[in-house]
């Protein structure tokens, strides 16, 4: 039988749980997955809300970050709230009793079963973001909207999205993006939004300035055209004691469209005192400042989002990853099995003939899946170019494994370390030069090297070196 | 044998007989546009070249001074036309100017072509009045927005010669009492075909020549809206323009009343496009002539009543418009009645001798006009003597039917009231008030 588990921060021992299980934050690994019919929060504070969800959301374990969240809440049910549309339900009940407790298990059952199909659903594996959101978005089997908000950076937030990730600085339209462009999704067109070129914040300040000077004080006149006379100023001009009078011929004007009429709207610099019709329109971010162009802002189209029918089989069996499968076709890459095999015999035959030196290479990618995001449909061809530099820069007698998309181990046989140094950053500098003369992207590489002998022991150097660069 | 009939004609004539059959030439044409105008133009050039140093002060004190003068173009469906004013403008030897380009309602890509240019800094400030005013408006709106001390008016349809807006501007350094100067309007499209070689000479003779000598007589009565310079506290005082057609002969002749002279620039040149065919010509000057019955006679009719105002070169600039508009008009039709009902036997050699009368008066008007301004023309412009044969067609009956035609219709109906040039809620009210 499915139980709701009360999750708590540290600060809220106060409130009571019944007969629920109630557990901390820390303690969310240790939870038995497989019983939680739903989380159950009990806080007012937005921000502990936010802080309980987005545990939830983040963690790697399907069983966890995708299971209903249900906000008890004293407060009025208020869909403005922010706090309250990051969580699948919100309810006012005082909720002490089986009874309910079991409606509120039933009404999340259609999750839970879709949960118990994943294959191993209770391990800590889903570390793609853009694979948790696909998973997150097929099994809720409803359409994400977005929704207007000030407290994200892109002025549109997909709230029950939003605390999977650890940023709100427009990622989140990133990631759609790129399932919607591999047609795991099928988006639905809602609004649109202009974007700083430089942050991707959606707060402009849009200012009409002088097209001479960019002075931002300027004034609008209505020139007026008296039939009559053929006189043509501006309002001011006409207006005497709260009547329109023509300057000219002092006669008094009546009826528009017959003794006169409106014929443009004019600006005038308060700076410089240039006239014109169209000013120019700057906008300025609120956040990052900078000034720009409306045809240099980013235009976004912001959509709903459902699943498609190949989205929701892939939700299930996974992502295949673009890149490890590309380097598989192009590189020959062994498994993580058959490279640490091979590091044993070709540790055993330097130790045994000593005349040999080869060397290990371990390189990690930071940000990687950022950038398979922000490539979107292109990124296939620049993994193509990135497994083209690996396989000029290294030998054929050379191994490669890959851990996952963003972490490389290499055995170069028979390279001393130094030469072993020059191998890697070759690597370094071609791949640099390949992001940054493409994408203008520097990538955060993080290299180790270490000289191959019998004291090496390979699985420890390997959590060492994970160790060192997670984060 | 006709030649020689020709001949035997002439011969027998007395002196009487030449003044009865001939009197609209000897009378008046050969006193007023060859002999007047011939000895006037003989009499500026020497004066002219004597005044040299003194436009040359004048000259320095204008760029010591450096004015802003505002060009001002107003115009409907002109766009194209405008790279090449804009581009005359940019290579103006005065410097100190703003360009305002006012769209009258224009349904073309006008707009887009202007804002291109205002993009470029070409235009200083572009105003399109979504809505027709008609010409005077548009050139009011433009005046609204004009920061110059002096406001040359321009068609959008011309270019300027590079020293023009220099030399417009001289003589209000030589005469303070000067409100605007004409300049020189000459054909920009003189060889795109007959009917523009033609109007070549004829502007050539009534523009270069013939305002110049108006100008030296002080009676000077129109500032071609092609090119002419306003002091814009001359303009200020008027609230501008008034309620077209002929806009540009009756704001000169307010500023007359204003008691500023007007004068004639002849060595200031401005190019501009003339029609292209007979028809496109006698739609112009059918609304040109018009505004003469309106304006000279309707509106400004007290020019020629003794009053406080009364000055004697207004009335006189005025009887010479009249006269030698209207009542030349009237003279020539009497003299073909006279001619086909008292002398239908003599017809043949009346018109072959008045045809070559008029003829050598158009040749020695060209060769005047030739010696005023030969100095700036253009050199394949000498070959347009060879049309002058044409001219006593072209002026003696083409453009004379025209403007009878004009004249009438507008005495008759009003006709210029319902002129599509004006938008109608204008004409309208226009009419109303009689203006
Ligand atoms: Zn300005
Ligand atoms: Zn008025
Ligand atoms: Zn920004």
């Amino acid at each position: 039988m499915r139980q709701p588990v009360y999750l708590r921060t540290v600060q809220s021992l106060g409130r009571s749980s019944g007969e629920f299980d109630k557990i901390e934050i820390s303690q969310l690994k240790s939870v038995d997955m497989a019983s939680i019919a739903c989380w159950l929060i009990d806080e007012d504070e937005p921000e502990l809300v936010k802080t309980l969800v987005e545990a939830i959301r983040q963690h790697p374990c399907p069983s966890i970050y995708l299971r209903g969240v249900v906000l008890l809440t004293d407060k009025n049910i208020n869909t403005d709230d922010l706090s309250q549309q990051c969580v699948d339900t919100c309810s006012n009940l005082q909720l002490f009793d089986k009874t309910i407790a079991n409606e509120l298990c039933s009404s999340f059952s259609s999750i839970n079963e879709w949960i118990d199909k994943l294959p191993k659903a209770t391990e800590f594996s889903d570390i793609n973001i853009s694979f948790k959101v696909l998973r997150f978005l097929v099994s809720r089997k409803a359409e994400m909207l977005p929704v207007m908000s000030a407290q994200v950076y892109c002025g549109y937030d997909y709230p029950l999205i939003a605390p999977m990730l650890e940023t709100n600085d427009g990622t989140i339209l990133e990631i759609l993006d790129f399932l919607d462009e591999r047609a795991l999704l099928t988006p639905r067109f809602i609004t649109k939004t202009h974007l700083c070129n430089n942050c991707n914040s959606a707060f402009l300040n849009f200012k009409e300035v002088c097209p001479h000077c960019r002075a931002e004080e300027i004034k609008a006149a209505e020139l007026i055209h008296h039939f009559k006379c053929a006189y043509t100023g501006e309002f001011s001009d006409f207006t005497v004691n709260g009547k329109l009078q023509c300057p000219k011929c002092d006669m008094a004007l009546h009826h528009i469209g017959v003794d006169y009429d409106k014929p443009s709207v004019v600006f005038r610099c308060a700076q410089c005192e240039h006239s014109f019709q169209e000013p120019e329109i700057t906008s300025t971010c609120f956040s990052c400042r900078r000034s720009c162009k409306p045809e240099d802002q980013v235009s976004k189209t912001i959509n709903a989002y459902s699943a498609t029918a190949i989205g929701q089989n892939a939700a299930i069996f996974g992502l295949e990853s673009l890149f490890t499968n590309i380097l598989q076709n192009k590189l020959k890459l062994f498994s993580p099995e058959a490279f640490t095999d091979f590091l044993q015999i070709e540790t055993a035959r330097i130790a045994r003939y000593k005349i040999s030196n080869s060397s290990l290479l371990m390189m990690q990618f930071h940000d990687l899946e950022k950038l398979q995001i922000r490539l979107g449909r292109r990124a296939e061809e620049v993994f193509i170019e990135l497994s083209a530099i690996f396989k000029s820069t290294l030998r054929q007698s050379d191994v490669i494994s890959a851990r996952n998309e963003s972490i490389f181990f290499m055995v170069l046989t028979e390279t001393a370390l130094p030469e072993a140094q020059l191998v890697a950053q070759r690597l370094i500098d071609a791949i640099t030069a390949l992001f940054e003369s493409n994408l203008d992207y520097s990538p955060a590489i993080s290299t180790a090297l270490k000289q191959i002998n019998k004291e090496l022991q390979v699985e420890a150097l390997l959590e060492e070196f994970l160790e060192k660069n997670v984060h | 044998m006709f030649i020689d009939e020709l001949i035997g004609f002439i011969s027998g004539l007395s002196f009487w007989q030449i003044l009865a059959y001939f009197w609209p030439f000897f009378i008046v044409d050969m006193c007023r546009y060859v002999l007047l105008d011939t000895f006037l133009v003989i009499s500026y050039i020497p004066a002219w070249r004597r005044k040299a140093p003194l436009r040359m002060a004048a000259r320095k004190r204008l760029f010591t001074e450096r004015p802003l003068v505002s060009v001002i173009v107003p115009g409907k469906n002109e766009g194209r036309h405008l790279a090449k004013l804009t581009r005359s403008l940019s290579q103006q030897s005065y410097k100190n100017i703003e360009i305002i380009v006012v769209d009258d309602g224009s349904d073309d890509d006008t707009e887009s072509i202007c804002r291109k240019l205002e993009a470029v800094g070409e235009i200083t400030t572009f105003v399109s009045n979504r809505v027709r005013g008609g010409k005077a408006s548009a050139a009011n709106t433009a005046l609204n927005f004009a920061r110059g001390e002096y406001i040359l008016h321009i068609d959008a349809d011309s270019f300027l010669a590079s020293n023009s807006i220099e030399t417009i501007l001289i003589p209000f350094y030589l005469d303070d009492s000067i409100g605007v100067v004409g300049g020189d309007v000459r054909v920009a499209n003189v060889n795109q075909s007959l009917t523009t070689s033609l109007q070549a000479i004829e502007y050539m003779k009534t523009i270069s020549t013939g305002r110049t000598v108006l100008s030296m007589l002080g009676i000077l009565r129109i500032v071609a809206g092609a090119h002419g310079m306003f002091r814009r506290d001359v303009l200020d005082r008027l609230h501008g323009w008034d309620v077209g057609p002929g806009l540009d002969g009756d704001i000169t002749l307010k500023i007359r009343k204003l008691g500023y002279r007007v004068v004639h620039e002849p060595h200031a040149i401005c190019y501009t496009n003339v029609p292209v065919t007979p028809f496109k010509l006698a739609k112009q000057r059918y609304r040109w002539d018009r505004s003469l019955i309106r304006f000279r006679v309707r509106k400004h009719g007290d020019l020629l009543k003794p009053s406080a105002n009364f000055r004697f070169a207004n009335f006189i600039a005025s009887v010479d418009n009249l006269f030698f508009n209207l009542l030349l008009d009237v003279k020539w039709w009497i003299y073909m009645g006279q001619i086909f009902i008292f002398h239908a036997a003599m017809l043949e050699y009346i018109f072959v001798i008045n045809f070559i009368l008029y003829m050598l008066a158009n040749l020695l008007e060209f060769l005047v006009a030739w010696s005023l301004f030969s100095n700036t023309a253009r050199p394949q412009d000498k070959w347009l003597i060879l049309l002058i044969p044409l001219m006593p067609l072209y002026t003696g009956l083409f453009i004379r039917i025209v403007r009878t035609y004009g004249y009438l219709m507008e005495a008759l109906h009003r006709t210029s009231y319902s002129d599509q040039w004006n938008p109608w809620k204008v004409s309208k009210v226009a009419k109303r008030e009689r203006l």
